[in-house]
């Protein structure tokens, strides 16, 4: 080999030895990055005062179930629910469909859920913790409406019993 | 002297390498603290809005408004009967709580979209206690609470009647 040629061989080595750290590093940095955004894309939930208020607000609701005129608080109504799945309000709709709908409509007159609004949807759900796992209390299907989202503002009320009242707001 | 200008190259390529190397880290950093200090500011507006918020929280706990006929649970309750009646009263409306804007809703079930008077109480949606903002509500927080006020009709001889409220407060501004 030539002198010339060897060192043009060296050359070349030099900016291929180069170009291969810059990949090392490049492709180092698509990991990370890589990572970093994944746990971006987590759900990220913390507990909503708001949603804890609505809660402590919602569950003193008067509720006119045994007769018109009666007042009972819709924490009464949640423990009657989980007492008897087919008990019914004068009315003869069943507590647990009276409950549900309270809630249902308690929610929607909260908070605005589309699209163009902060609050995009929300989940509810009242259950029961027992030996064997979680009983919900309206059928197996929890109350929820809209797309859900990674953020979320949650909370939670117990009441006697296990039960447990929770909302999620999802951002 | 061919080696010693060979030496120089060499220190000069190790000196062009590191240039590129501390610029692309450089680049790097400066991607990474972009995009942390914007999750950092959007966490400090976060708590601002908190913070204004507990002020809503905190008007629903005062002696004026809550429900205190019944002892807990129900003493986090503001009273609708008593916010009525201090609605009258001029005193509450200046500095009292330190505030522009006062105003209790009723959400639901709703009521006709009235301010609560004389006329139609308590089939009425808005209570306002103070307003001192000449129609620019920005800032007002608000916060759910449970009202709470006499009906005759409730087991017929009358009872208590929980509903689900808001409370919307704007704290006063000194700079306006």
């Amino acid at each position: 080999m030539t002198p010339q040629n060897r060192i043009n061989k060296k050359a070349q080595e030099e900016m291929v030895g180069f170009v291969l750290i810059m990949l090392v590093v490049a492709i180092m940095f698509l990991v990370f990055l890589g990572i970093y955004l994944r746990d971006a894309a987590k759900t990220h939930e913390t507990e909503g005062k708001d949603v804890a208020s609505f809660l402590e607000a919602i569950t003193k609701f008067t509720i006119e179930c045994d007769y018109i005129g009666a007042s009972s608080p819709l924490s009464d109504l949640i423990l009657e629910c989980d007492a008897s799945s087919i008990s019914t309000c004068s009315s003869g709709e069943k507590k647990c469909d009276v409950l549900r709908n309270t809630l249902n409509q308690a929610i929607n007159s909260s908070w605005n859920f589309n699209e163009n609004s902060p609050t995009k949807a929300y989940f509810m759900d009242v259950f029961k913790e027992t030996d064997k796992g979680e009983k919900a209390l309206f059928n197996s299907t929890p109350i929820t409406s809209g797309i859900l989202t990674n953020n979320i503002r949650a909370a939670e009320k117990p009441f006697s019993k296990g039960i447990i009242l929770r909302l999620e707001i999802y951002y | 002297m061919r080696s010693s200008k060979k030496a120089q190259m060499k220190i000069q390529q190790m000196a062009f390498m590191l240039v590129a190397v501390m610029i692309f880290f450089a680049m790097v950093a400066i991607v990474y603290f972009t995009i942390t200090s914007s999750k950092l500011r959007d966490t400090a507006d976060d708590l601002r809005e908190e913070e204004a918020k507990e002020l809503a929280r905190q008007m629903a706990g005062t002696p004026e408004l809550m429900f205190s006929k019944q002892a807990s649970p129900y003493s986090s309750s503001v009273d609708f009967d008593k916010a009525f009646a201090l609605s009258k009263m001029n005193v509450y409306k200046n500095k009292y709580w330190n505030l522009d804007y006062l105003m209790i809703e009723k959400v639901y079930p709703s009521s006709i979209n009235e301010d609560c008077t004389s006329g139609n109480y308590p089939d009425c949606r808005y209570l306002i206690l103070i307003d001192n903002t000449r129609g620019n509500y920005t800032g007002t927080q608000t916060a759910p609470v449970a009202i709470v006020w006499w009906d005759p009709k409730l087991e017929s001889i009358g009872n208590y009647r929980f509903q689900l409220g808001r409370i919307h407060a704007l704290a006063h501004d000194p700079t306006k």
